[in-house]
């Protein structure tokens, strides 16, 4: 009873304060401009209590002008086996900052955040949402977690998100005196201020107030979080492992030993590794033959939790399972090899098309996936071991054109994967149009796709049936009304991964007719379509594929249609790659060759005008047309 | 079942879940064996027919609004708007309506609490109104052959004016009288009263309609400069409405149309009739072309729409089995005069042409017309009903076909 009555005092903290805050109309004006939503208060505080505990605290106050502001209602926070939500309270505010509902315990969510294709995860979310609609309104989030995997600090990022304007943010790192903070500031924050006492060492960052960003198309991924602080511990420990974090050879070591031992396989399979590779004797077709077995064999599963999203599976065990995650598919890769005697790394990499590369002056985890690579003595060779259609030392959009930390005895060594050049990712195209006299046509079409330029369609060839395919080729065949008569898609397994794709296209009103004239484009399929709009732009900006595409239409002019009109050949040279088309006519037959390169680079914002100048004359020439008319 | 392929979605399906076979369980208690038991059911349910009876918190304003609109249009006009203004919509669609009075006090609800409060207004300004229960495209079609209330998901508000029925509902600031969200065009709708229950059918009579009209002068250097207009009415009047008001207007308004007209540099953007729900929406700008028409010799070839042609068939696929369901009745107009000065004359122009799909579902015509120094040219796209079956689509997508290829045809134009 004493009990009860001492649980029924006991006031919430939050709800003695009635006093108002938060009133939308003390937002200053410059910060309402082109904002949806302003957070009004920001202060994470990210506490280290040994090299294996930390806690971090978060409070925040957003005011939603509108609608399009309301995302900003939902707070999620993530945890799993080894971070703890310890604390998670919010509560919503009218107007003028009157409080009007605070979340009980049981209106905070708890979901599970296992994505699909992922076997087994211990990721959940912890989720507090208000549905209001008057606006504008303001909620507060308070939040704490505790986690034992100090492998990695917090980044720091709060005006990241696009028609957000930000009142103040405050970061806040506290460590024990033994503990040094590694940070790295981005993007034009202000200097964080360090205090070291016997006690303590702390550290703070303050940004605000800051008007709604205006996030420019083409921005080169780590610029589009806006200002703020990537952190990393010097030691730490986790799940009972410890290590020092300076420099990517100490990252590097500790993986290696985390993994070391993993990599032995039941007899059986060291004979039949043997029995494969007998009678090989360039040690590249040996890895050939092993890569092709692994993907004879075994599947990609992705399987996280605690230190296993760092420590491999042990070998033996996908040889008796035969699935794996990408480090116990890539330590497995690695134990057969091992067992022919060829040597090989694991090797972390942070994949993705659209990820960044890793800062290399800045040690610390930012990978994650895991490969496998394979030095040899003339060249090394890169394996994608979750993959059962990727070709032998290809790496394409997913782990090209990056750094890579390599997993070596001697500690971690940050080398490049494969890159490619605008001539590896190519698009040779050849078409052969039949043209009527009344402008319909019938086209054979063979198109060699190369490098990063075959990526997407490996992937349709391989995850998608017959009935797909063609659904699919429907969709991006760029030809105003066509039926697709026949297709086939064919890949190899070269190291440079191609694809060759045929089509035998029947395209009604192929050339537009007025009368007795024909109207032709002879660039069918590959027009240039994609044109930024030109904008003053403040900010660099980042064209990440190079490519080059090649084209020859030739086409069998209709008995009694002579040119009337032929567009002038056009070439010209930019810093951002070069153009060529040209139309021929003899023997009634035309033919029309095109070029474009374009290069891989990042470009000073000044640059812009000249960038869309390029694509619009591309598009120009691309779109050049043909006149057929009635020979007298 | 066995072997059953996998669902496929096409452009324009609508209700996807109405084409998988699927079982549905309702307990036998809850089961009317008529519509009109459920009426009867709908109408003693305190979430439902009951929140209209208390509902003398209104009767105020609705006597204000009687006197003041003796004409039934405006005073549905104005009960509406009042609605749709001192109370937001949460996004939520409902069948069950909170107290109104509660509703109407916190100035917010669902479209239950709105929809019904609206009913309840008309009523008090002496108008007939009833509820307008229905199921939106999500939650697929009512089958007249099972009486549930599970069909139902939504209520809007109907009455009538000269014997004519008028759909209302308050939940999207921009929806004038008559004109329902596309969420609820569905099917059918039941009327929900004692004396009146009925079917109504939900197929809009409101058309989305588009119309572009480009007035440009042929400049000297073969550059065109001018005023281009679109105006919106019924569905895309609604729809750009919505867009308008979301947006920071005149940036976002620059960038649409610099998108949408490619080869133009677009200036002095600006807008008409945001506000004014009985009239169409005016977007309108002016344009001059970024670099000259494309020229051999003395003569000049062109497409004459500018960019509002429709340069692909929607339809690529070649076979279909679902029906097509654009929503609602489509209307495209594009006008483009050209002033051509002193030395260019016409050598070659399209033909006229007009198209139709059977039993007058579609019509396309399309005219050219020289006038001196003025050179017109005309299209005109109508599709009279919302939706095709799968059967018909070979047909429709030929009729696309002939439109994309008309719409292709070039001018040639000559210096003297």
């Amino acid at each position: 009873m004493k009990f009860l009555l001492l649980s029924l005092l006991a006031i919430p903290a939050f709800a003695t304060d009635d006093k108002p805050q938060y009133a939308a109309s003390a937002i200053p004006a410059a910060l309402r401009t082109g904002a949806h939503a302003v957070l009004r208060q920001h202060e994470t505080t990210f506490t280290v209590k040994s090299a294996g505990k930390a806690t971090e605290r978060v409070h925040l106050a957003i005011t939603i002008l509108d609608e399009s502001g309301q995302d900003h209602a939902t707070q999620v926070v993530r945890y799993d086996k080894l971070t703890k939500v310890t604390d998670f309270e919010a509560q919503l505010y009218d107007a003028n900052g009157k409080s009007l509902k605070r979340l009980k315990k049981a209106d905070i969510q708890d979901l599970s955040a296992v994505s699909s294709g992922s076997l087994f995860e211990d990721n959940r979310l912890k989720v507090g949402q208000f549905r209001y609609a008057s606006y504008p309104f303001t909620v507060e989030f308070d939040y704490e977690t505790s986690t034992s995997n100090l492998l990695f600090y917090p980044g720091w990022f709060p005006h990241h998100e696009k028609d957000l304007a930000l009142e103040r943010a405050d970061f806040r790192v506290i460590l024990p005196p033994t503990l040094r903070l590694r940070f790295r500031e981005l993007n034009g924050i202000t200097i964080g201020k360090t205090d070291s006492s016997a006690t303590e060492n702390r550290h703070h960052w303050h940004l605000g107030p800051l008007p709604v960003r205006e996030v420019e198309s083409l921005r080169p991924a780590y610029a589009t979080l806006g200002p703020g602080v990537l952190t990393a511990p010097s030691s730490f420990e986790v799940d009972g492992h410890g290590g020092e974090l300076r420099s990517w050879q100490e990252l590097g070591k500790f993986l290696y030993d985390l993994n070391a031992g993993r990599d032995e396989l039941p007899e059986t399979l060291r004979q039949r590794v043997k029995t494969l590779t007998a009678g090989l004797t360039d040690p590249a077709a040996k890895v050939r033959k092993v890569y092709d077995y692994l993907q004879q064999n075994t599947r990609y599963i992705s399987i996280q939790l605690g230190i296993g999203g760092w420590q491999t599976f042990p070998a033996a065990t996908v040889a008796q399972t035969g699935y794996g995650d990408c480090k116990a598919l890539s330590n497995y890769t690695k134990a057969m090899l091992k067992s022919i005697g060829i040597p090989s790394h694991l090797a972390v990499v942070r994949a993705g098309d659209d990820e960044p590369d890793v800062l290399t002056d800045f040690p610390s985890v930012q990978f994650n996936h895991m490969i496998l690579c394979v030095p040899l003595p003339k060249d090394t060779l890169w394996l994608e071991c979750t993959s059962q259609n990727s070709p032998a030392g290809y790496a394409g959009s997913f782990t090209g054109n990056r750094h890579a930390l390599l997993v070596t005895p001697e500690g971690g060594k940050l080398v490049q994967t494969p890159r490619y050049a605008a001539t590896d990712n190519a698009q040779h195209r050849r078409v052969r149009l039949m043209l009527s006299p009344e402008g319909d046509g019938s086209a054979e079409v063979t198109t060699r796709y190369t490098g990063q330029q075959q990526d997407t369609r490996r992937m349709v060839k391989h995850q998608l049936g017959p009935d797909d395919q063609r659904q699919w080729l429907y969709k991006h065949i760029a030809v105003p009304s066509f039926d697709l008569s026949a297709f086939a898609l064919q890949d190899d397994a070269e190291r440079l991964a191609s694809v060759t794709e045929t089509l035998s296209l029947t395209i009604r009103k192929c050339a537009s007719r007025s009368g007795s004239r024909l109207f032709l484009t002879p660039n069918l399929l590959s027009a240039w379509t994609s044109i930024p709009t030109p904008t003053a732009r403040t900010t660099e900006f980042e064209i990440d594929l190079a490519f080059v595409d090649t084209d020859t239409v030739t086409v069998k002019l209709p008995a009694g249609l002579g040119v009337e009109f032929q567009p002038d050949p056009v070439r010209f040279d930019s810093k951002f790659g070069s153009y060529e088309a040209a139309v021929r006519v003899a023997d009634g037959t035309l033919t029309y060759t095109r070029r474009m390169l374009r290069h891989r680079d990042t470009y000073p914002h000044a640059d812009y005008a000249a960038y869309t100048d390029f694509c619009r004359k591309i598009a120009k020439a691309d779109r050049a047309q043909v006149v057929l008319v009635k020979k007298e | 079942m066995e072997n059953i392929p996998a669902f496929r979605e096409d452009p324009y399906l609508v209700g996807a879940s109405d084409y998988v076979a699927k079982l549905r369980f309702q307990t036998s208690q809850r089961t009317s064996k008529t519509w009109e038991e459920l009426d009867a059911r709908l109408l003693k349910n305190e979430s439902f027919g009951q929140t209209l009876l208390d509902t003398g918190f209104l009767t105020a304003i609705g006597d204000s609004l009687r006197m003041k609109y003796p004409d039934t249009l405006a005073r549905l006009t104005s009960a509406h708007t009042y609605v749709k203004q001192h109370l937001i919509w949460n996004g939520a669609h409902n069948l069950w309506a909170d107290n109104l009075r509660e509703v109407f006090n916190r100035k917010k609800g669902d479209a239950a609490d709105l929809n019904l409060l609206l009913v309840a207004l008309l009523r008090a300004t002496g108008l007939e109104a009833y509820p307008l229960a229905l199921s939106t495209r999500d939650n697929g079609q009512i089958l007249a052959e099972y009486p549930s209330l599970t069909s139902f998901n939504y209520v809007a508000a109907l009455t009538t004016l000269g014997g004519k029925d008028i759909f209302l509902d308050a939940t999207l600031p921009y929806l004038p009288p008559d004109l329902l969200p596309s969420a609820c065009l569905n099917g059918k709708g039941r009327v929900v009263d004692l004396a009146h229950a009925r079917w109504v059918s939900l197929i809009p009579r409101q058309r989305m309609s588009v119309s572009t009209t480009f007035r440009m002068a042929f400049g000297p250097d073969g550059t065109l400069s001018g005023q281009a207009e679109m105006a919106c009415a019924g569905y895309a009047a609604l729809l750009w409405r919505m867009r308008l008001s979301a947006k920071d207007t005149s940036s976002f308004l620059q960038k649409t149309l610099e998108k949408s007209i490619p080869n133009f540099t677009v200036s002095q953007p600006s807008f008409a009739n945001a506000d004014s729900l009985a009239k169409p929406l005016y977007l309108r700008c002016t344009l001059q072309s970024r670099e000259p028409l494309q020229q051999a010799g003395e003569r000049y070839y062109f497409m004459p729409l500018l960019g509002s042609e429709r340069s692909e068939n929607p339809f690529k696929a070649p076979t279909r089995t679902y029906p097509v369901d654009f929503g609602f009745p489509l209307e495209e107009t594009n006008f483009v005069e050209y002033t051509l000065p002193p030395g260019i004359t016409v050598e070659e122009l399209p033909k006229a042409a007009t198209f139709t799909l059977p039993d007058n579902y579609g019509r396309f015509m399309y005219s050219v017309i020289l006038n001196g120094n003025k050179l017109q040219i005309s299209s005109r796209l109508v599709l009279r009903k919302p939706s095709f079956t799968g059967g018909e689509y070979s047909t429709l997508r030929a009729f696309f076909d002939k439109i994309v290829a008309k719409h292709a045809e070039q001018v040639v134009l000559k210096r003297e």
